[in-house]
């Protein structure tokens, strides 16, 4: 799928916000999502291929606007909602708020007319 | 017509991170120790200085060809800088800085889908991704690498399958010196190649 992760080439954004010795986290939180996403590939919950399928998953606008690890986060609770593991329900309730995931996985994009995809009447 | 949804504001990232976490502690998987022990490993551990210590070993060890270990040409030829070398392109001609057309070559790299773990931040961001690969001249000349216009780059995106090493040049005064002593001049942004060394 073409999808919004594919950024190589696009035009528009400014300049990098490059510094010497830049560090690879920001907050504690990032480490712990980074080291969350490694542990759950060594526990099995998920590979790195579906890992990294579900942030090419994300919505345009949320992968966009979100931080590196916001993404590696919503690649995990994608992934652990999906398998069954958890229910988005309960991630919800535990964060006191919505938990944005990625979008279902699905075929690349045809251009069949609309009569051929929707089911007959 | 779907049903309209009750408006929720989203939780706040770490709210959703231990949310996760709790989730999965409360199938019974113990999470936090792996946790404690990745993060422990990503900070510590998986640190550019592992990095460095490579690049110096193929200073040093003659075992490996000139070509892969960045060394100064010994021919003359043009003084321009051979900065950088990554490993030569699958199928492709990859002998630069050591033929008698001397390649005056520059290598970067960039992992235009995704990121590195654990990268710097702006090698994460979404502008360097976007931009180092179709204007990778301006974006080096923009982090403090001028590099003369007779001099190439060539960019090395990262894939899923093949992580790439840029092997830096030995800077001409370290000649000679022991390998712990050339291991601790070597930086993350050489081997990214964004600077020199």
């Amino acid at each position: 799928m073409d999808g919004i992760h594919d950024l190589g080439g696009k035009q528009g954004f400014g300049r990098v916000r490059y510094t010497l010795d830049a560090p690879a986290f920001h907050a504690p939180w990032e480490v712990r999502a980074n080291a969350l996403y490694g542990h759950a590939v060594r526990l099995g919950l998920f590979n790195m291929d579906e890992y990294r399928h579900a942030i090419e998953r994300m919505e345009p606008r949320h992968y966009l606007t979100a931080g590196y690890y916001e993404r590696t986060l919503t690649s995990v609770a994608t992934l652990i909602v999906e398998k069954g593991l958890v229910s988005r329900q309960e991630l919800e309730e535990r964060a006191g708020g919505a938990v944005p995931l990625a979008a279902p996985s699905a075929p690349g994009r045809g251009n069949l007319p609309q009569r051929e995809t929707l089911p007959a009447r | 017509m779907a049903q309209p949804q009750a408006i929720q504001r989203t939780a706040p990232v770490e709210r959703r991170l231990e949310a996760v976490q709790a989730a999965l502690e409360a199938q019974g998987l113990a999470v936090a120790q792996g946790v404690d022990e990745l993060s422990h490993k990503a900070q510590e551990e998986w640190v550019p200085r592992n990095g460095g210590r490579v690049v110096a070993k193929a200073w040093v060890d003659p075992g490996v060809p000139p070509a892969a270990a960045g060394r100064r040409p010994q021919r003359g030829g043009r003084a321009g800088p051979v900065d950088a070398q990554a490993p030569p392109p699958p199928g492709g001609a990859g002998e630069h800085g050591h033929g008698a057309e001397r390649h005056l070559l520059h290598a970067v790299l960039v992992h235009r889908l995704h990121h590195h773990r654990p990268a710097p931040d702006w090698y994460k961001d979404l502008e360097y991704r976007a931009r180092v690969v179709r204007e990778s001249r301006t974006v080096l000349r923009e982090m403090g690498l001028d590099l003369p216009p007779e001099v190439e780059i060539r960019v090395w995106d990262t894939t899923a399958d093949t992580r790439y090493m840029v092997l830096p040049q030995q800077p001409a005064h370290t000649i000679g010196w022991p390998e712990d002593k050339l291991a601790a001049i070597v930086t993350r942004d050489a081997m990214i190649g964004v600077a020199k060394l």
